[in-house]
């Protein structure tokens, strides 16, 4: 397979002449093959808008170097730009243009459109393209934001955060779509900072921290490591905490009158024989952000967490540690 | 590909053009109904004139009392002497939306997303405005004529005069939209940049008006800083325009855009 998207030594420091210089990418190696989908993950501030606002050539790397289609994104940005599709993060559209006014004009740059294309986006999408952009709720700017990077059928698409402020039905819409154009051969990239929401489309996922990449996985080895918060609401106070407590793979257990909260990795089956001695009222599930994932996975500095779950410790080393 | 963003930004802004139009329009128009309609009705207007102080009408940019005092000195000083500075308003507004209003707000990423070199967006969007502000003095020029034939009692020119008089201010505009141009490029942030591009043009033409208020060669020769003293509006109606004045500034708003592409294809992309 061929290296659809790669960079060598990738570094970005912002402020380099000021008295506080700040790194937000560091030396990053990564490649991203043909025909994959490979999700860029990371906390808020990690690098990963600086790293595919540098893949765009919006901003100069400070050292190293990034291509796509195997060509420089400095000296070949226009070339590459023909054949990718872009999402970016907060997408601005200007406001008192209609969404089919804007599509018409990127499909024009972009040498031409074809509208039955579009509408059939649109229509999968459920998004009217008649509208003015200030009148679209934010769920709806980024249906508009995929039409334009899918528009033109690109061969490789980046986006990110894509599925930020879409709900849940337009999520598995949009997990068919990436999943249909990747059925197409094509290759995706996509940033995003909750696990969840990407761990059903993609290959492979690269997670960032502080600017600097920590792990490339597949998403098998890096959901042994997930975890969700659950809360049980009982009919009555909480009388089995210690049992909860003792059950296999759940951790940070507090008790709040008829409330129990925990985090839990693992099965569900041990935890639900004990849970159910009581009268459940009510079941609260909430997958965990990656900030969580990665803070029970490394720590806070980075490094592996010497309290760290044996489930997690297990996933740990299953997981293709890159540095 | 070529023009796109050319024709996309006149679409866009061509209402702009002609809402400025129309208030630069009124403003000739009201200035003919002005005109005294007798030699005698002069003499109010005179009596004001010659009751202030010669450093104050320089401060008004009268550089020459007698200029003012025949019909087409009065509309030169008048019209012609203000059109450019208000004008200006227009110009910074036109060069902030060649990039810093898009930079500032995000939707530059779009752009540059496309298959579309750094160096088109600033010339096809700079070219853009120049034309829109090519519009806004076609208005003008219609509003001269339109005035000057309700005020031919008063005032008899060619209609050539008008024409190449408001031609004359073309290269001013040009020059503040693309200085503009340049400063949004360096500053970035829309703020930042209106408010240099402000200075700049403000700051040009006090700079002109003061250094002519001046007996100091040095001070005197400041002025020239200014392109405001390229220009010499208030008597472009009655002696023509400098070629070589109008060239230099053409020449000068083209060394803007280079600069502006040059920054602009170099630096990054504010977030």
């Amino acid at each position: 397979m061929n290296a659809m998207i790669q960079t060598e030594a990738l570094t970005k420091t912002y402020g380099e002449k000021s008295k506080k210089p700040f790194t937000a990418l560091s030396n990053l190696d990564l490649a991203v093959q043909e025909g994959e989908i490979m999700g860029f993950l990371g906390p808020n501030g990690a690098g990963k808008t600086t790293t595919i606002r540098l893949l765009l050539d919006f901003i100069r790397p400070t050292s190293g170097r990034a291509t796509i289609f195997g060509k420089d994104v400095r000296e070949h940005s226009v070339e590459i730009h023909r054949r990718i599709g872009y999402l970016p993060s907060e997408l601005n559209l200007w406001k008192n243009e209609t969404a089919l006014s804007i599509i018409r004009y990127i499909g024009k740059m972009r040498g031409g459109v074809d509208m039955k294309y579009v509408h059939q986006l649109a229509e999968q999408l459920e998004f009217d393209v008649t509208k003015r952009i200030r009148a679209y709720s934010t769920g709806n700017k980024r249906k508009i934001g995929l039409i334009l990077a899918l528009m033109n059928r690109p061969d490789v698409l980046i986006l990110d955060e894509p599925t930020s402020g879409l709900d849940p039905l337009m999520q598995q819409v949009f997990n068919r779509m990436m999943l249909d154009f990747k059925a197409e051969g094509k290759t995706v990239f996509l940033s995003s900072h909750v696990l969840g929401e990407v761990q059903e489309i993609c290959d492979r996922v690269s997670i960032l921290r502080h600017g600097k990449l920590e792990t490339v996985a597949t998403v098998q080895n890096l959901t042994h490591v997930d975890f969700r918060w659950i809360t049980l609401t009982y009919r009555e106070p909480v009388r089995i905490a210690s049992e909860l407590a003792n059950v296999e793979g759940v951790y940070d257990l507090s008790v709040n009158g008829n409330s129990v909260k925990f985090r839990m990795s693992g099965e569900f089956q041990p935890l639900l024989d004990v849970a159910t001695r009581q009268y459940v009222v009510n079941m609260n599930i909430k997958e965990a952000t990656l900030e969580e994932a990665f803070l029970a996975f490394y720590g806070d500095n980075g490094k592996s967490n010497g309290k760290a779950t044996s489930s997690i410790k297990k996933s740990e080393r299953e997981l293709e540690v890159v540095k | 590909m070529t023009g796109i963003i050319f024709i996309e930004t006149l679409r866009r802004s061509w209402k702009q053009m002609i809402y400025w139009g129309i208030g630069i329009s009124v403003l000739g128009i009201y200035m003919f109904s002005a005109l005294p309609s007798s030699p005698e009705g002069y003499e109010d207007f005179i009596k004001v004139i010659e009751e202030m102080k010669p450093g104050a009408l320089k401060l008004v940019g009268v550089t020459d009392i007698a200029s003012i005092m025949t019909p087409e000195g009065f509309i030169g000083f008048a019209f012609f002497g203000y059109t450019l500075l208000i004008l200006g308003v227009f110009a910074v507004i036109a060069g902030l939306n060649v990039s810093a209003v898009d930079e500032d707000n995000g939707s530059m990423d779009v752009v540059l997303s496309l298959p579309v070199p750094r160096w088109h967006v600033i010339i096809e969007k700079t070219l853009a405005y120049c034309v829109l502000g090519m519009g806004i003095l076609v208005m003008a020029f219609i509003s001269l004529v339109i005035g000057a034939q309700t005020a031919t009692d008063r005032i008899n020119l060619p209609i050539e005069k008008y024409l190449f008089a408001v031609i004359g201010l073309a290269p001013g505009i040009i020059i503040m939209i693309c200085a503009t141009v340049f400063i949004a490029t360096i500053m970035r942030r829309r703020s930042t940049a209106a408010v240099v591009a402000g200075t700049f043009v403000v700051g040009s033409y006090l700079l002109n008006i003061l250094a002519g208020l001046t007996n100091a060669e040095i001070a005197g020769q400041l002025r020239y800083l200014s392109f405001f003293s390229y220009m010499d509006s208030p008597t472009m109606l009655t002696n023509g325009v400098s070629l070589v004045s109008a060239m230099a500034l053409i020449i000068i708003s083209v060394i803007f855009v280079a600069g502006a592409i040059r920054m602009f294809e170099r630096r990054d992309i504010a977030v």
